[in-house]
């Protein structure tokens, strides 16, 4: 006989494991988070770019990229052991990353960000959420707020994954079904997705632990001990996905997978980009080792192909499947570092660098503001971190006007209250 | 502006001759009876419970306060044997006396490893400066001896030589070629200081200046701690006998050092912005100056560069230094109780902004006299009234939480492992120790010297000829790969279900150490409780469940010899959550094996509770 659960379909298949959910684990003490967005976003009028970006993937090189060695060469003092190189758009960039400067008409590199910390971790936190972390307050990342604002992005996939790191509370003062769906290694996909013990045992499990355990929860009263109920119904709604093989980078051919490259950053883009094409709206890939205090050149030698192998696949793959015009991707980095080099490496600098966005209806070969000489100030057009995300989020159409409350009664916007920087979109 | 000083710091200032100017002297508390503190911090936290309406909650009986502390003090769960002989111990002073017995055990050793491996972001290796494990190994001998908080910190702070001969470099080597990264969070973990916007430009906040975090940084000025590639003095050495990969293998506990090198001296940053002080100009070693008049000012002995890290180490853990003693007090309370009284640890620089300003200063003034005995403080709390309290839950953002017990908490990933590691093998897991420091040590070159890349360039004979002797055993003369000199193998089988604290550091990101949220040490005090889907799904479907509900697990074996259905239940109920079962659990159990359901499925759903993943 087959389990019920073979006979569906998704749809049906994921209304059975809801009820299923329902029953086993309490919904009725936690109500799921509506499918549909908490209020339509008013898309007319908007003006360029609103809304064009149906997803987006961020690229997080942490450690802190070197704007003057990437995306931002400079002559005379400030410049590095790399030399500037000519690109496929009428800006240059450094030879360190020779196939991201061939798509370099897809860019569009924003030289003119501006930072206040400069150390990583709260740095890290500042460019994640345009907030600084400060008391106990947990802010947002993107895709929590366009989860808030747009719904979930599909019926048994999460709207926000992470890969390569942790979520760290990514959902911020949201719900917790609002944190990414954490992929700690890329290879191994979200793994321990088939029941132990069988489907079929499954459910008279799950409906003995919601009796066992439900004058647990009734009494805690902790919303905590509740997320739980939520993280148990998304686990289980997510085994019974059709789209689960989008985890699962072995459904990919040997070539491609090596087009991107055997390090995590590689596989963590090819992931991201399957993720993206089934339901995934907001993906999140982290490269660590940018932090060049010393051996700059050596390490930029080692680390920077890597990157420019997966980067560059990864456009191109979007480009080719014509995603790419309504997929926003961005390289972020917490700061920049500073122009003074001295034979060996260079320390943090958040007073300017460099981010890049392309697809998502951003204007393709074309650089954003400028660095003064040296590259230590912003000359032109400063972008601040809130208003970087408010330009994301302006093309992922959120009403980034809009105010959130946080629990604590405080008022959250995406991107701190910031404009968007409309010059960006074609 | 400049002259602004944090508030915090000048009452540390009026209190640096001696505590005199606190409301309690450490005499005060000094050789009181465990009892006797206990009942101070209960009613510090009554009268602040009673200030604000609220009272203590009720009491925990025997059974949650052994999980509770095993939990806290082990690092574990304890088995259902543990808890019978626990009540079977019912003279007056019992939970006395257990906190006592799991304190001097060795999984107090494993459960405060894993704390501090947290905070000091202990990794089996540091990139480029290779493997670690002497570090590991010396943090784990200072917990096993009980090495007072301010003579460890002090060891860490001034350690020299090679990290293969010194574990203790470990601390430095962990921010080589950093030494500005190294200093912030220095200050931020040993003092609470909330320095890390001072390295770049004056702290908005705090009011800490630039200049002030840099003649603090210059008293690390004179120290040598870079980031050496073995990789070039390898590539110079290779040949046919030995590989490139051998070399770095052998060169790495060598090169990786921290020495004084007397011609080093920090200089300001190319774009200082302010005028007191030119770019490039060398700074002067100075104890940020706490302005108060009647501060007595700390004479730096410039002239003395080789002792100047040690005069910071010793401004540092001074038991005059009343902010040291409180981060560390802080920081034990937090991990008792859930919460701190200040938050967040790492920011105490107001102290008015505690939540309860006269316990912390109490709390203060007991790790000094307990001189910073980390043991006999957390015995303290342990024995309050105030922890032996029911949990309560989170409470809401922005509301106070003014300990009428501890916070209800989840596991920490450690402690939901490890409890899962004993239930499967049994609390003898407990004294399975890993051990690599050894492997480190035997290739300390001998002699010493110097150890730069164009030094060892040099002395390729004798390091060749030293290299000769390792490879003795035949094992090691077949072996020519990347494991010849230094050999770690894979943890396989059994070996793989040992405690955290003894399996890679940190665990790999698949792991279901790293899914439960074990920090990747990367940034202090980075382990999360916050939960998933990932970690909901491990609990369910992985490895760790499999094995903790399959044959080989040793409860398991344990329930299946219990003569009826009743008692396998009451077995698993104690083994996993510490009590029995009520008669309606039971009941529903029963349904549940009369409905095709197994012991194994039994052990599945307890696993899988809110109420064993949380600590009541």
């Amino acid at each position: 006989m087959n389990h019920p659960l073979d006979t569906f379909d998704s749809q049906s298949r994921r209304k059975f494991v809801e009820r299923c959910a329902a029953t086993a684990l309490g919904l009725s003490v936690v109500p799921t988070e509506p499918l549909a967005a908490t209020e339509p976003v008013e898309k007319q009028g908007r003006g360029p770019g609103f809304g064009q970006a149906q997803r987006v993937i961020v690229l997080q090189l942490l450690g802190g990229l070197s704007h003057i060695d990437s995306f931002d060469p400079k002559s005379g003092r400030s410049k590095g052991p790399g030399e500037a190189i000519q690109t496929a758009a009428d800006f240059r960039m450094t030879e360190y990353f020779p196939k991201t400067a061939t798509l370099a008409d897809k860019l569009c590199v924003i030289r003119s960000m501006s930072a206040e910390v400069g150390v990583h971790a709260p740095a890290q936190y500042v460019m994640r959420t345009a907030y600084t972390a400060r008391g106990t307050i947990r802010h947002p990342h993107l895709g929590a707020w366009a989860q808030h604002y747009l719904g979930s992005s599909h019926d048994t996939m999460p709207s926000n994954v992470c890969i390569n790191r942790r979520s760290d509370q990514g959902n911020g003062f949201f719900p917790s079904n609002h944190a990414p769906l954490a992929i700690g290694d890329p290879n191994d996909g979200v793994g321990n997705v088939n029941p132990l013990g069988g489907k079929r045992k499954l459910s008279k499990r799950l409906k003995l632990l919601n009796g066992l355990d439900s004058e647990f929860r009734r009494k805690s009263g902790d919303k905590r001990v509740q997320a739980y109920n939520g993280y148990y119904d998304d686990a289980l709604s997510l085994m019974s996905s059709s789209e689960l093989s989008a985890f699962d980078l072995t459904q990919e051919t040997r070539a491609v997978r090596d087009a991107y490259g055997a390090s995590r950053i590689g596989q963590g883009c090819l992931l991201a980009r399957r993720l993206i094409s089934s339901g995934v709206r907001f993906v999140e890939v982290a490269h660590d080792g940018w932090d060049f205090h010393k051996n700059l050149e050596d390490d930029m030698t080692e680390l920077a192909p890597v990157f420019d192998q997966a980067y560059f696949a990864l456009l191109t793959d979007l480009n080719r499947s014509g995603l790419l015009d309504s997929t926003l991707v961005v390289v972020t980095t917490e700061f920049g570092r500073k122009p003074d080099f001295d034979g060996n490496g260079r320390g943090h600098h958040p007073l300017c660098f460099s981010t890049v966005l392309a697809g998502g209806g951003v204007k393709p070969g074309y650089v954003h503001g400028k660095s003064d000489a040296h590259g230590h100030d912003v000359d032109t057009d400063r972008v601040s971190v809130g208003a970087f995300h408010a330009t994301i989020g302006w093309s992922a159409g959120l009403p980034i006007e809009k105010e959130a409350i946080s629990p604590s009664g405080r008022p959250f916007t995406v991107g701190d209250s910031e404009a968007p920087i409309l010059n960006v979109f074609a | 502006m400049r002259s602004a000083f944090p508030s915090m710091l000048i009452r540390c200032v009026c209190c640096l001759s001696t505590l005199a100017c606190c409301s309690i002297a450490v005499h005060e508390c000094h050789g009181q009876s465990i009892s006797e503190v206990a009942g101070r911090i209960d009613g510090l936290i009554r009268s602040d419970l009673n200030k604000h309406g609220q009272s203590l909650n009720s009491a925990v009986n025997d059974a949650q306060f052994a999980r509770r502390v095993y939990l806290d003090v082990m690092g574990r769960i304890p088995t259902a044997s543990e808890l019978a002989s626990y009540h079977n111990d019912q003279a007056a002073g019992h939970r006395a006396r257990l906190i006592d017995r799991l304190l001097a055990s060795d999984g107090y050793r494993s459960q405060m490893f894993n704390w501090l491996a947290d905070m000091l972001r202990v990794r089996d290796e540091y990139s480029r400066t290779g493997q670690t494990y002497t570090f590991h190994t010396w943090i784990k001998e200072q917990i096993a001896a009980n090495r007072p908080w301010d003579a460890m910190v002090h060891d860490m702070i001034t350690a020299s030589g090679r990290l293969g001969e010194n574990g203790a470099t470990g601390y430095l080597l962990r921010d080589a070629g950093m030494p500005l990264d190294s200093l912030s969070n220095t200050l931020t973990i040993f003092l609470g200081a909330n320095v890390a916007c001072a390295q770049c430009h004056d702290h908005p906040f705090a009011e800490w200046t630039q200049r002030d975090f840099y003649e603090m940084a210059a008293f690390f000025g004179a120290t040598r701690f870079e980031r050496d590639d073995p990789r070039k003095p390898a590539k110079a050495m290779r040949d046919e006998e030995f590989s490139k990969a051998n070399l770095v293998t052998l060169l790495r506990p060598n090169m990786a050092r921290v020495i004084h090198e007397n011609d080093r001296w920090l200089k300001f940053p190319q774009d200082y912005a302010y005028d007191d002080a030119q770019p490039g100009d060398a700074v002067v070693p100075k104890f940020v100056q706490w302005s108060d008049s009647s501060s007595q000012k700390i004479r730096v002995r410039i002239g003395h560069k080789d002792q100047l890290r040690a005069q910071f180490a010793d401004w540092l853990v001074s038991r005059n230094n009343p902010r040291f003693a409180t981060a560390i007090a802080n920081r034990l309370w937090k991990k008792l109780f859930g919460v701190a009284v200040q938050e967040p640890i790492t920011d105490l620089d107001d102290k008015a902004q505690a939540t309860n300003p006269k316990l912390l200063e109490y709390l203060t003034v007991l790790m000094v006299a307990e001189n910073f005995d980390l043991r006999a403080f957390q015995r303290h709390l342990l024995n309050s009234e105030t922890y032996q309290r029911q949990a309560s839950p989170a409470p809401a953002q922005g509301v106070t939480y003014r300990f009428p017990g501890p916070l209800l908490r989840r596991m920490t990933a450690e402690q939901a492992w490890d409890s899962a590691v004993v239930l499967i093998r049994g609390p003898q897991v407990d004294r399975i120790q890993t051990d690599h420091s050894a492997k480190m040590r035997r290739l300390v070159i001998p002699g010493g010297g110097p150890m730069d890349a164009k030094s060892l360039i040099r002395r390729k004979d004798e390091i060749f000829a030293f290299a000769r002797t390792l490879i003795a055993g035949k094992q090691e003369q077949r072996n020519t790969g990347r494991g010849r000199f230094m050999r770690i193998g894979k943890l396989r089988g059994d070996r793989a279900w040992i405690r955290a604290s003894e399996l890679p550091q940190p665990a790999n990101p698949s792991h279901f150490l790293r899914i439960a949220g074990q920090s990747a040490r990367d940034v202090p005090d980075d382990g999360s409780t916050e939960g998933g889907i990932t970690e909901a799904l491990a609990f369910m479907n992985g490895e760790l469940a499999s094995r903790l509900t399959g044959n080989q697990s040793l409860v398991m074996q344990q329930v299946s010899q219990e003569d009826s259905a009743g008692q396998r239940v009451e077995l698993l109920y104690l083994s996993f959550l510490s009590r029995r079962p009520t008669a309606h659990e039971l009941q529903l159990c029963l349904n549940a094996l009369n409905d095709g359901l197994e012991t194994a499925d039994l052990a599945w759903a307890l696993l899988n509770t809110r109420e064993f993943l949380f600590i009541q």
